[in-house]
């Protein structure tokens, strides 16, 4: 099975000049566990909600830019991968979200949970890697 | 099995009465995804990532308080309930934290990723359940 098949394609990004007080109503009127951050386009990022909660305190939402809190050099993945690329990546890096490039044009984004759910024999494997590793 | 054999005994409980930013800075330097919100040792509330983001808008982090964006009304379980109950609170009511409490006091804390760990085969439902139905909202 591939990326495109299980990938979200409904992606909420934001731009990279916009300022954390904007991503967090992004944030809270669409749901979503990330924001992919474009430049131009061009996917240089994300925020996730640890960004949005640990890097903002003793900020000031208004002014501070997304680019300054999001995270960069993030790893991407292409529609036509297949599912065991997107996870092995993701524990390589410790990651649970990979945007989906096409041609460099964010196309959808990937999560375990999305590889999980078509996986379920993954689950000890999914919760040992990414859930509990995250509490030592 | 029971909740005592699977719950997570340490507990990161705040007082209701500390700021916001207290808060932040507990999340940030614990790795949790909630906090358990206490008035002396009793459970007043929960905390969660979310309650961070969407509650904080507009706010002054260093003076408003914990209490005011707590969620309060929190399901509990007994430590000598079984899977199945916590399970079935969490589904009905949508939740995917139960504090653990014996005679009212705090004793732990289980999610629902705790007993899909226990229980693989309630995985599909897990995620079913409580994953993809907030994407939907």
């Amino acid at each position: 099975m591939l990326v495109k098949d299980v990938m979200t394609k409904d992606v909420i990004t934001i731009d990279s000049n916009q300022t954390i007080l904007d991503a967090y109503r992004l944030y809270r009127d669409n749901k979503v566990g990330s924001l992919v951050v474009t430049d131009s386009e061009k996917c240089i990022g994300i925020v996730t909600e640890r960004d949005l909660i640990e890097k903002s305190i003793d900020k000031d939402l208004k002014t501070t830019l997304v680019k300054d809190i999001m995270t960069s050099n993030i790893r991407t993945i292409s529609p036509s991968d297949n599912l065991d690329t997107a996870s092995g990546i993701m524990e390589k890096y410790n990651i649970k979200k990979l945007p989906v490039l096409y041609e460099n044009n964010i196309t959808g984004i990937i999560t375990i949970n999305d590889i999980v759910h078509t996986k379920p024999e993954m689950t000890k494997k999914y919760i040992e890697t990414w859930i509990k590793s995250r509490w030592k | 099995m029971l909740v005592c054999e699977i719950m997570n005994k340490e507990l990161i409980s705040i007082n209701s009465n500390k700021t916001i930013l207290d808060a932040f800075k507990m999340y940030r330097d614990t790795k949790v995804g909630s906090l358990i919100v206490v008035e002396g040792n009793k459970l007043v509330g929960i905390i969660t990532e979310r309650d961070l983001i969407e509650k904080t808008i507009d706010k002054d982090i260093e003076n408003c308080l914990v209490k005011d964006i707590m969620s309060s009304n929190v399901l509990t379980v007994s430590p000598l309930d079984n899977l199945e109950t916590a399970l079935n609170i969490m589904k009905k009511n949508r939740v995917k934290k139960l504090p653990v409490l014996s005679s009212s006091k705090l004793k732990g804390i289980i999610t629902v990723t705790d007993i899909a760990y226990a229980r693989p085969e309630l995985t599909k439902r897990f995620i079913d359940s409580w994953i993809k139905p907030r994407w939907e909202d």
